[in-house]
Formats: structure tokens, sequence, C-alpha cells
């Protein structure tokens, strides 16, 4: 599909580096799919959807073009090609969506959605320190984890999983964010025999399996994924590099 | 081959297990996607649009350089052979030596054939692209063919006044074979952000739109030439394959489809079987045109 036109309805501050941006479009995607957002004249990169009526991405300030479209304000212009991608599964009764750093966006979403469906989740939101934690859900049970201690439990979103599992039974774990913290996750799932569904992020060129720029072995993640079940990360290729735009390999 | 459908350069070529991947899903033969002696960004996306009727896109040649190249191509290597799929190194470069020394390069992964991506500039002619002139594309043929001992394939542009001049050119430089077409030269402009939506701000179109500009190139080339014809562009189904293969094709490329179906290959070639089946024809190289 060719890219088409939308405004920007509101702009919420997550942290100072993360905004979430909402844009007046009326799709319906599912939590895991993804858009790709292209600015004219700037660039264009796939954004995972972070929630619905109206449509939202979590955007965080980390290159040249991700930095233009956090700072854009109410009234600006975005184009979206999209939605591309398969989603999350949901079921069983009660689930844990982990969010590492920017990845809490569609965790948040695919909680809410959840709750709306009778699961009962429990959402985890990791990040380094506390300027750089995304926001909770009002009426969700949110965990929050810092490297530093600094708000929430002192460890990783991986230590915070561990706390919930002793808890008593999870059904599924979905997680979102850095590939080295969904590497541990989907180990500690597969070691427990727990159900567990990974999102994962990839450069792209196209974001409908052509380019196949976002490999890792021989899946595609725009065209297999987003969302893999967590033997991904038994992939050779898992969590040791991605592709840059040229195609070479870049260690993780 | 074990069926005459080939995985066209530029389509999951980055990495040798998507190439595998190809291979075990339906593809006769696979072409990597093109090299150049040093690694290329390309270009800033916007990169590819994807339409119904057609994809337009400006990649920009983009690859890690032929000696990360070489890493794929013996991966692909070593998935492929296991079943019998032939792979096809697709290499460019700036001038017919360059040409010679990427090829020697990408020959060090045992590739079946090298193909030519003769739709790039040739630096000592100017800056024109060595496709749309005969003895251009015939440097650097005839360079590539002093280098390695394997089929080499010239890939020809679409867009000259007579590319049936230019497919004589590169057969008698010594080609094994001719891969007719690359993209059609083409842009997209977004009405509202008053601007093409390629940051080239123009590409090349593939897919179903190719298709009459393909089957017409590749009727006439394979009429005026003795080498095989790969026949490239707009193939989306079973029945594209066999009016390529009547249009005279010995083999059929097929790069755009892989966006609209999750298994193009897979489907594409059980599609040729069943037509071949309920039109009463025994043999591929029955698929000819009534004279």
């Amino acid at each position: 599909m060719l890219p088409k036109e939308h405004t920007i309805v509101s702009v919420d501050e997550e942290n100072p580096q993360t905004k979430t941006i909402y844009v007046g479009c009326e799709d319906m995607p599912k939590p895991g799919q993804f858009y790709m957002v292209w600015l004219p004249g700037v660039e264009q990169k796939p954004f995972s959807v972070a929630g619905v009526a109206p449509l939202r991405f979590s955007v965080c300030a980390v290159g040249p073009f991700s930095s233009k479209f956090a700072s854009m304000k109410k009234g600006g212009k975005v184009w979206l090609c999209g939605p591309y991608g398969n989603s999350f599964s949901l079921h069983g009764k009660k689930i844990v969506a982990i969010g590492g750093g920017y990845g809490a966006g569609p965790m948040r979403y695919l909680s809410l959605l959840a709750k709306k469906q009778g699961v009962e989740p429990v959402l985890i939101i990791g990040a380094r320190s506390k300027d750089r934690l995304m926001k909770g859900e009002n009426g969700m049970r949110t965990v929050f984890a810092t490297d530093d201690g600094s708000q929430g439990i002192k460890g990783n979103a991986v230590d915070a999983l561990k706390g919930v599992l002793k808890e008593g039974k999870v059904d599924v774990v979905y997680a979102c964010g850095p590939e080295k913290m969904m590497g541990a996750v989907g180990k500690l799932c597969i070691e427990k025999g727990i159900k567990c569904q990974l999102l994962l992020e990839r450069y792209m060129k196209c974001g409908f399996g052509m380019c196949g720029q976002c490999s890792i072995g021989e899946k595609l993640v725009c065209f297999d994924g987003p969302v893999f079940g967590a033997e991904i990360v038994e992939d050779v290729e898992f969590g040791k590099f991605h592709r840059d735009c040229a195609g070479r390999k870049k260690i993780l | 081959m074990g069926n005459p459908l080939v995985l066209a350069s530029g389509i999951w070529g980055t990495s040798g297990m998507l190439l595998a991947r190809a291979a075990k899903s339906g593809a006769g033969a696979v072409t990597s996607k093109s090299c150049s002696l040093e690694a290329r960004e390309g270009h800033k996306n916007p990169t590819i649009v994807l339409h119904e009727a057609y994809v337009l896109n400006a990649v920009g040649l983009s690859n890690p350089g032929a000696n990360a190249e070489v890493e794929e191509l013996k991966e692909a290597k070593k998935h492929c052979s296991k079943i019998g799929v032939p792979i096809i190194a697709s290499v460019f470069a700036r001038s017919a030596e360059e040409f010679a020394q990427v090829a020697q390069i990408v020959m060090e992964a045992k590739p079946d054939a090298i193909e030519l991506n003769l739709s790039c500039p040739n630096v000592g002619a100017e800056g024109r692209m060595f496709a749309c002139v005969g003895e251009d594309a015939a440097m650097a043929v005839g360079a590539v063919k002093n280098a390695v001992d394997v089929p080499v394939f010239a890939k020809l542009t679409p867009s000259v006044s007579d590319i049936v001049g230019i497919a004589k050119a590169v057969e008698g430089a010594g080609a094994d074979g001719i891969v007719a077409i690359n993209t059609m030269p083409g842009m997209l402009i977004d009405a509202k952000a008053r601007m093409p939506i390629l940051s080239n701000k123009e590409g090349g179109v593939s897919g179903a739109a190719l298709k009459p500009i393909a089957l017409r190139a590749v009727y006439q080339v394979s009429r005026a030439v003795e080498i095989p014809v790969i026949g490239t562009g707009g193939i989306m189904n079973g029945e594209d394959v066999v009016e390529m293969l009547m249009a005279g094709a010995a083999a059929v490329g097929v790069g755009s489809a892989i966006s609209y179906h999750r298994n193009a290959l897979g489907e594409i070639r059980d599609e040729i079987g069943v037509f071949m089946k309920e039109n009463g024809y025994g043999k591929i190289s029955e698929l000819v045109l009534q004279e």
C-alpha cells in the first residue's frame, strides 16, 4: 500500500527521551503489528503500535529519525504504511507483559486488551533508570524495575519476572525490549515450561518481505513476525547480530 | 534445475540463509543480491513502495561488499547444494575491469553462475549504464568471461531503444545467458507531501505492471540470440510463467511476487504443474507459441 497522510492529535511525554504520539487514524491494528512511518524529507522507519483509538506509537529519540518524530507536536503530519506483520495471540487466565525501554508501548496495549478480554495481566516495565522508564497504565498492576534501583525494584525486567512467577501460575509471558532481555526471558520460559511470545525489532527497508534486511536465520521479522515464540532465542542468529542498511552484520 | 523458477536478484538475497529458504520453498535456482567491490549503504528510506499493481524501488544497490558477500554465498551454497539448487551470484561494478575483480572475489564461494547487473553507471563512459550501450555491456561480459570459469549471464534493462542489439552484443562477447529484464524506470509523487515518495526521487518499476514489457523484450531477444534467456518481470502466478516460457524464456525469474504471497515460489511452481495437467502438456518444452 502507498503511504497515507495522517495528523498528530496529541503527544504525551513518557520520559525526557520518549514520547507517545497519538495519530488521527481509525485503523484497529492488533498488538505486535507495526507501521512504516514516513516523514517526508526525513526518512521512513518501522514503529510498533502502542495502542488504538487513536492509533499511537511510543517513540524514543535514539537517532536522527526518531528524534525528529519524537519532537513533533499536535497538528503535525505523518505518513503511514501498514499495519504489517503478525500479532500477539492472547490466551490463558493470567499473563505477564514485559516491556524493556520503549518496548513498554506495545506491552501496555497488549495488557489493556487482555483486561478487556477477561485475562489478568501483570505489566512489568523496565529501564536502566527512573528517567528512562515509561509510564504505567491506570488500574493495571504494574511492576517497575530499574537497573540502578531509582524506581521500583533494583534489577532488570527478568528479575521482576522471576518475582511475579514465584507468586503463582502464569499462563503466558509476553515481552518486547532489547534482544538480550528477550533472550533471557525466552530462555527462562523454556526452562520453566511457560508459553512465551517475543516482539522483535530489526532494521527494515520495506516492511513486507522483500528486502531481506530484517532476517534472523531463515526468518524475516516483518513477514514471519515480528512476534515469535520463545524458540526463536535458540536460532543461531538471535541475540548475536542484525543487518545494517548495507546488509553488513552488526553485533547486537 | 528441478523447475524453471529462478529467484530474481534483489529479493531476499541479503542473506545466505534466506537464499536457502527460497530454494527450499520452490525456486529451481536462486540469485543473490548484487554486490560490489566495497560495501554500499544505498539510499535512505523510503526505498520500496508496494502497490497492488506494481512495486517501485530505489534501494540504491546496498550491499555489504564482495568479501562479506562471499560468506553469505558460502552459507547459501551449503544448504542449496544439498537439494540440487544452483546459485547465481549477482555482481556490479564501475568498470569492466572491476566487474572481473568482483566476479573473481565471489568465485571463492563457488557459485554455479555469475549474473552481471549491467544497470549501473560505467565511470569510464561518463556514467552511462553498461546495459544502455552494446559495446559497454560487451566489455563487461568479455572481462568477466576471461576471469571466471562458470557461466556468465548478462542482465539487461528495458529502458533502451533496441534491447535486441544489446542482447546480440553480449552474446557476441561470450555471455552464456541473458536475464531480461531489470526494472523499468519510474517515479511516484505524494500529492499531500508534495514530494516524490522515494528518497532517491526515481526508481525502478517491477511487479505485475512490468509483465507486458518483459514479455515483449523476452519474445524479441529470444528470437535474436542462441543463448538461453531467463525471462524476468511481472511474474505473479503459474500462468505468467507459462506465458513467459511461451515468449521464449528458458527459465523464469520471480521477485516482487514474494511481497504479495508468503509462499509465492512454492505456489507458482505448483500452479505451473496444474496448468500443464489441465491443458494437456507433458513437458515444459511443449510450452511454445502456436506459429
